[in-house]
């Protein structure tokens, strides 16, 4: 599903560049779930945005579904993560301005779905958040809007789903339940999912886990 | 607290106020780009119009001066008593000058040949003319200090066949023509002198021995004031001293001629269409104070639950709107001299040779003061809320930050708010207007259209809303766009809505006045219009024209003068008019005429024209609908006429409406033509040749007619067309100041929602939306903006020029559906480029930068 090769990012900081990952390999096969830990900075953020095509490596490929990510412009990108990528946010991203449904219904819509409303609906009670479709994400606590987000992600039914911490901004009991949702979808559309998070016990339901630290691959271990 | 700490709280308060202020315009003054645009354009468009005016008032005082070539005037029906004269020498001696102008009709002649010539004589002193310019040529230094020498008018050495330096007789006395007038300051132009200007001095007049017990001499007497004996005080000491003397005394202020009364009423109108600019403005100033707060809200509730008072953080963000509009109305100013330059150029037309705008100070400080006032007053509405922040907000986020729950209290505050701005605003109209009835009506218009364009709207938005959707994926998106939170669409919509129905208003009115002009100018105008043609000399002229191609032949219209002598038997100086305001239909002098056929634009209404009726002709006579409404009369009424004596009557047989506005001779009443067989009767024609001919023409039949009078009207409406381009191009570049206005407001506007606009591009991008898809949902999202303001302010401009056009202009209405497609979808493109310019960058974000940085 996903070959990355030697993959090197490098920011400038303050006019001095920092390398953010170094020399990452990595191969995930379709319908695997992978965890990505390590402490803050250490880039796993970076990697699953590089991933998703959000931004350019300095160096190195990701190839997804035998498409390097490299060989494709802006829009080609956009048109990739429409048709194969859903992603979870630490802070949700929601769009402010649209209804929680309008925000589902948005990757139906770009893949040109007729029925996106009523799909929208669906995926919105299969959150449990039917009764909800027509409020504002501000008007949701951050257990819903969660619950909105992985609907979202979930909408274009994506052969790959990012989810960067998508516990990290919720207390224990809507974070055991965003995960139990992330899970539930990934079983039942079988699906890649790749984890980025802190939580060790959380990590160690995936099927391998990485651990990165100064942008470096430093220990990976598979479930037994 | 005892009094001095107390004021020692305050000082610190002041200070804090002060430093917080810094703080504010140091970190944002990049987001205050769109308000101090907004106020200096308004400034500059009010700076430029009043600089303008202010020199046209100069110029036209200094004109009027030159009319009367004198400060003031003192027309004399007799001679001066000799304590009226007195008064003059000791006004003399005060260091008053003053000329004695005579005028009289005489004759002069050729002495060689005897031919003889009617003359206008004036008789003037050394010192003419005070002010104005006398040219003469050959230019003649002291040329009232030679008792032998006249100077005339270039048309008697035509007809008297005399050239400059050769004798030409007057009265008693041959002299010598010292040269030509080409110019004369006082002389009141008209198309029906009694002959040519005879220009002597005083002595020479005494010398002709014209003046005589009498002769019928019109005394004059110029006078130019002195350090002691300003205008006023002149004026009113010679009312006084000469209370007795049978004399009229203007000064050159009450010389208003049309022109001065014109430009008045232009710059007026120019400097409503900069208070509207202002206006627009002012809407761009709320909308960005209100974006500002929006991102401050947090701000303020830090500072408020760290103990700061309501009003002290209100004292910051007015500090910070005064202090802009400072600035803004000091950028005005720049901008101020630029429009009045431009404005200079663009009216270059109305301004007499060697005249020279002045800059001056007054429309300068008024600008900036209504730049200033304007900002504070549009700030104050969006300021409201800083008293409303709850310190709560320090835990929340909000999309829209701005409170919108209202307790009732509350909303009885905001509407005595919104009243006094209202009035406020009303107040600066009046100011800038100078007039309660303009500037009244001026903020009254522009509050309904306010109303009507945010009323528009809403409906518009609530149509969509529930309208169902397109299927079109960037339509869709681009539509529910406009009504989500946080859009500024009243300030867009208002701002851009008003400058376009200014805009289209103006060009709206221009095409109508232009339309009639050119309806009335046909493709074969007439190029001259010969009046005073005797009936001895008709064949003689036909035979002078011959000599051209014409255009079209000439028809000579006979010209009976004639006045009214009774009207169904009723004698009119037997009728008491007095009070009645038409009373002049019924005094005036008619000029008759006889027809076979009904002329050009002309429409029998009722009754029948005399053309196939062979009985009964002679008694007949056709009337115009307008003067037989006044007059009282209708068909079948006796209307009898007294033409030098003679009584003439007809029975109103017709009543026609006429169209005035065309470029022919027209008549309230036609006689069938042996009615007024014998009559003494003169003959006008009409004369369309080649334009490069008319001169010739003119010359050929002023040789050998020089009592016909030539009226060159292809020259008369070319200079009316210029004009009226001159006009509809000055007021054009005003109404394009209001629409760049109404640009900046829409980009302050969309600007203001770039961080969300931000954020939302890159999550549609992370959906995986392309960018053809991201702005096309700008386009149709900024072309509704465009679309809405033009179809409501094209809509309003239509109800707006058609009020002009109606009860205004008075000329017939043409629907220029033309200008305001144009105007529509100028509108819509302006307002699409102007968006994306604000906008195209976010387009490029790249998702991953962006979310790294929030």
């Amino acid at each position: 599903m996903i070959e990355i090769k030697n993959l090197k990012m490098s920011l400038s900081s303050a006019g001095r560049p920092v390398t953010i990952l170094d020399e990452i390999n990595l191969h995930v096969p379709a319908k695997e779930f992978l965890a990505i830990v390590g402490p803050s900075g250490s880039g796993k953020s970076t990697l699953l945005g590089l991933t998703a095509g959000l931004d350019r490596p300095t160096e190195g490929s990701i190839v997804i579904d035998g498409t390097s990510l490299s060989d494709l412009n802006e829009d080609q990108l956009a048109t990739l993560r429409r048709e194969k990528i859903g992603m979870v946010f630490q802070s949700f991203h929601l769009i402010p301005t649209m209804s929680a449904l309008e925000n589902v219904q948005i990757p139906l819509e770009l893949q040109g779905r007729d029925d996106a409303a009523e799909a929208a609906r669906t995926l919105m009670a299969a959150v449990g958040l039917a009764e909800r479709c027509h409020h504002y994400p501000v008007q949701l606590s951050g257990g819903e809007q969660q619950r909105v987000a992985v609907a979202r992600a979930y909408a274009g039914s994506p052969a790959l789903l990012l989810a960067d911490e998508p516990t990290g901004n919720l207390d224990s009991k809507n974070g055991e339940r965003i995960i139990e949702l992330l899970l539930k979808l990934h079983q039942d559309q079988g699906n890649t999912l790749i984890l980025v998070t802190h939580d060790m016990d959380l990590a160690s339901r995936a099927d391998r886990i990485i651990t990165l630290r100064d942008g470096k691959v430093v220990e990976e271990t598979r479930r037994p | 607290m005892g009094k001095l700490s107390k004021k020692h709280a305050g000082l610190k308060n002041n200070r804090f106020i002060f430093k917080m202020l810094w703080r504010e315009v140091r970190g944002a003054l990049r987001h205050f780009v769109f308000f101090l645009s907004s106020i200096a354009i308004g400034v500059g468009a009010i700076v430029g119009v009043g600089n303008i005016a202010v020199n046209f008032e100069a110029m036209t005082e200094h004109e009027a001066k030159n009319l009367l070539a004198a400060d003031l005037e003192a027309r004399l029906n007799r001679p001066l008593s000799p304590e009226g004269e007195a008064v003059l020498s000791e006004l003399r001696q005060a260091g008053v000058q003053s000329v004695r102008v005579s005028e009289m009709v005489a004759m002069a002649s050729n002495p060689e040949s005897t031919q003889t010539q009617l003359v206008e004589l004036k008789a003037v002193e050394t010192a003419y003319p005070f002010y104005g310019r006398l040219q003469l040529d050959p230019p003649v230094a002291q040329p009232f200090e030679d008792e032998g020498v006249v100077f005339v008018e270039e048309g008697l050495l035509l007809r008297l066949k005399l050239a400059v330096g050769e004798k030409i007789g007057l009265g008693d006395a041959d002299f010598t023509v010292g040269g030509v007038v080409r110019r004369e300051p006082d002389k009141v132009a008209g198309p029906f002198s009694i002959g040519p200007r005879v220009l002597i001095s005083q002595e020479v007049l005494q010398r002709t021995g014209l003046v005589k017990v009498g002769s019928r001499v019109r005394n004059r007497l110029l006078l130019k004031t002195a350090e002691d004996w300003p205008l006023e005080k002149l004026k009113n000491h010679l009312l006084e001293q000469w209370a007795d003397e049978s004399v009229r005394i203007n000064t050159y202020r009450e010389v208003r001629p049309r022109l001065r009364r014109f430009l008045d009423n232009f710059t007026t109108y120019l400097g409503v269409v900069g208070l509207i600019t202002l206006l627009i403005g002012g809407i761009g100033v709320g909308g960005n104070v209100h974006a500002f707060l929006t991102e401050r809200i947090k701000t303020i509730a830090i500072l408020k639950s760290l103990g700061t008072a309501s009003s002290t953080i209100l004292k910051i963000y007015l500090g910070l709107t005064l202090l802009l509009g400072s600035i803004g109305g000091l950028i005005g100013i720049g901008l101020g001299i630029g429009v009045y330059h431009i404005l200079g150029n663009l009216l270059s037309g109305f301004l007499p040779p060697g005249f020279h705008f002045q800059l001056s100070f007054t429309p300068i400080a008024q600008g900036v003061s209504m730049g200033l006032l304007t900002a504070l007053l549009f700030s104050i509405w969006p300021l409201r809320v800083v008293g409303e922040v709850s310190p709560s907000r320090v835990f929340r986020h909000e999309v829209e930050a701005i409170p919108n729950r209202t307790e009732k209290g509350r909303l009885a505050g905001r509407f005595f708010l919104m009243a006094s701005l209202v009035l406020a605003w009303i107040a600066l109209a009046v100011w800038q207007a100078d007039s309660w009835k303009l500037g009244g009506s001026v903020a009254a218009g522009l509050a309904v259209a306010m109303v009507l364009l945010l009323l528009s709207g809403r409906a518009t938005l609530f149509l969509m809303k529930h309208m169902g959707k397109p299927r079109c994926l960037s339509l869709r998106y681009g539509i529910t766009n406009l009504y989500r939170p946080g859009r500024q669409v009243a300030a867009i919509l208002l701002s851009l809505g008003i400058a376009v129905m200014v805009l289209l208003t103006l060009k709206q009115v221009e095409k109508n006045l232009m339309a009639q002009l050119e309806q009335n100018i046909p493709e074969a105008a007439p190029g001259l219009f010969f009046i005073d043609i005797q009936s001895d000399q008709k064949e003689g002229l036909m035979t002078i024209l011959d000599q051209w191609v014409l255009k079209r032949p000439t028809a000579l219209t006979p010209l009976i003068r004639s006045r009214l002598d009774a009207i169904n038997g009723q004698k009119i100086s037997e009728m008491n008019l007095e009070g009645r305001r038409d009373s002049w239909y019924f005094t005036r002098e008619y000029v008759l005429t006889y027809q076979e056929e009904l002329p050009q634009h002309n429409v029998v209404k009722r009754g029948l024209w005399w053309d196939g009726t062979p009985a009964g002709r002679e008694e007949m006579l056709s009337v115009e609908a307008e003067a037989a409404q006044h007059l009282g009369i209708d068909l079948g009424s006796e209307v009898r006429f007294d033409i030098q004596g003679v009584p003439v009557s007809g029975k109103i047989s017709s009543v026609r409406d006429v169209d005035w506005g065309s470029m022919t001779t027209n008549f309230y009443f036609i006689f069938p033509p042996e009615a007024l067989a014998g009559a003494p009767e003169t003959f006008v024609a009409t004369v369309t040749a080649d334009a490069a001919d008319d001169h010739a023409i003119q010359n050929a039949v002023i040789d050998a007619f020089p009592n016909i009078t030539i009226i060159p009207i292809r020259e008369i409406l070319e200079t009316i067309s210029r004009i009226l381009q001159e006009v509809a191009r000055t007021v054009e570049f005003m109404a394009m100041l209001g629409l760049t206005v109404g640009l900046v407001v829409v980009s302050g506007a969309i600007a203001a929602t770039r961080g969300r606009r931000v954020h939302e591009m890159v999550l549609f991008k992370i959906l995986g939306a392309t960018r053809p898809n991201l702005m096309a949902m700008m386009a149709v999202e900024y072309a509704v903006f465009g679309l809405l303001a033009a179809v409501v302010g094209g809509g309003l401009s239509v109800a707006c020029a058609w009020v002009v056009v109606h009860f205004f202009l008075d000329i017939p209405w043409q629907f220029a559906w033309r200008v305001l497609l144009v105007g529509g979808l100028v509108t819509m493109v302006l307002t699409v480029l102007t968006g994306f310019l604000v906008t195209y960058r976010t387009l490029g974000e790249k998702p991953l930068v962006a979310l790294r940085t929030e």
